[in-house]
């Protein structure tokens, strides 16, 4: 979508336009989902967390400075709202919090999908601020800049983390012994 | 290349987002050592997976949810927004109506030369007098609201101490409704707060006992 397209748009949500609204959260839906979802890793979490992300989102449209891109400022509203529900998380924990999900391993699924789950795992069990650093550089190509913007650190902290990250995933992957199962393949 | 070297060299591709493979320094190194070539597969295998791992779409009805709770909250604000000033101005009041006795002007009444003669004898006095006497004791003393006035012209003070007077004296039911329903209030509180201790006997009935009717 074009920066004045999505203006357009923009303005109109101000103008209280529902159709506008509608718009808006299909175009970005998906984009803030992925992110509550890879925080979180709970379907109905996410799905619960990127709407509240949405309904401030519409709500403070109008504190969006139109010189600055729009979905940074999308992804900081929803990757605080996920730090909200992981402390809320931490305090309260759930059954299904604590349980650890494990990834299957029955010998009829894909090497494709049990390498998205070990990794989806191993994303699970960085650090929340790791884990999000590395999914907006990595999944949402975000810069370390904006990122820094987003989560308030200097950007010599975010490249930090996310060079952690890398690597506690990757020694995470290797304790699996999910190189060697690939390698054998 | 040392290992060291190569993990540094290895992040800072990554940083850019290229590919390791596009760095044959990198894939040298790899060719010769078994832990950093482990490394570099496994680097290859956690984007393989990121890239693999599908994100499940959000409900069909997700849009709607979100315009609905939307227009639940919108609407809350705005319930909100007329309620919390209606309740502060209530609070308000209260407040000014409790506390405007301790700042209202008290002159203290001219002695008439009646009670002056007359001698102060507990027993035979007047209820009605001892009340003013204990008016006039009780206000004698400056409050800070006529130190305030005291700023003013003489004709100024005068003017605004009679139209204190005559509000205090239309607020004056109120406010001793209010003055007395907080000090109920905070009997009862305080009364609360006293427990009874181990030894101490409960109040006894009041009802006269066989015995003491008989003595």
């Amino acid at each position: 979508m074009l920066i004045d397209e999505l203006r357009g748009l923009i303005r109109r949500c101000l103008n209280g336009d529902q159709v506008a609204m509608q718009d808006l959260v299909d175009r970005f839906r998906g984009q803030v989902f992925g992110l509550c979802y890879r925080m979180l890793g709970h379907r109905e979490d996410a799905e619960d967390v990127a709407q509240e992300t949405f309904v401030r989102v519409l709500k403070n449209l109008h504190r969006w400075d139109s010189e600055r891109e729009f979905e940074p400022w999308l992804l900081a509203i929803a990757g605080n709202r996920c730090r909200t529900a992981l402390a809320r998380r931490m305090r309260r924990p759930t059954v299904s919090s604590l349980v650890e999900p494990l990834p299957s391993r029955s010998p009829d699924l894909s090497a494709a999908k049990q390498l998205a789950e070990e990794v989806d795992l191993a994303l699970r069990r960085l650090r929340a601020e790791y884990r999000e650093a590395f999914v907006l550089f990595h999944e949402h190509q975000l810069s370390y800049a904006q990122i820094a913007e987003n989560m308030d650190c200097p950007v010599g902290t975010i490249r930090t983390w996310i060079h952690r990250a890398r690597r506690e995933l990757i020694q995470y992957l290797q304790a699996r012994e999910v190189v060697e199962t690939r390698n054998a393949m | 290349m040392q290992c060291d070297a190569f993990e540094a060299r290895l992040q800072l591709l990554l940083d850019r987002r290229q590919a390791p493979e596009r760095d044959p320094a990198l894939l040298a190194h790899a060719t010769c050592c078994t832990e950093c070539h482990a490394v570099l597969h496994a680097q290859r295998l956690l984007f393989q997976g990121l890239e693999l791992g599908d994100v499940p779409d959000p409900g069909s009805d997700f849009t709607m949810c979100v315009l609905n709770r939307t227009q639940v909250r919108a609407t809350r604000d705005r319930r909100l927004s007329v309620h919390l000033p209606l309740a502060l101005l209530a609070l308000a009041t209260s407040l000014l109506l409790i506390a405007l006795p301790h700042f209202t002007h008290r002159q203290p009444r001219p002695e008439t030369p009646t009670s002056q003669a007359k001698p102060d004898t507990s027993d035979s006095a007047n209820p009605q007098d001892q009340l003013a006497t204990a008016d006039r004791t009780h206000t004698s003393g400056s409050s800070s609201w006529e130190d305030l006035l005291t700023l003013y012209p003489e004709k100024t003070r005068r003017r605004h101490l009679q139209q204190m007077d005559r509000l205090t004296n239309d607020l004056r039911p109120i406010t001793q409704s209010f003055t007395t329903a907080a000090a109920a209030l905070r009997r009862t509180i305080l009364v609360g707060k006293h427990r009874r201790k181990k030894n101490q006997p409960q109040a006894q009935l009041l009802t006269p006992t066989r015995d003491s009717q008989y003595s």
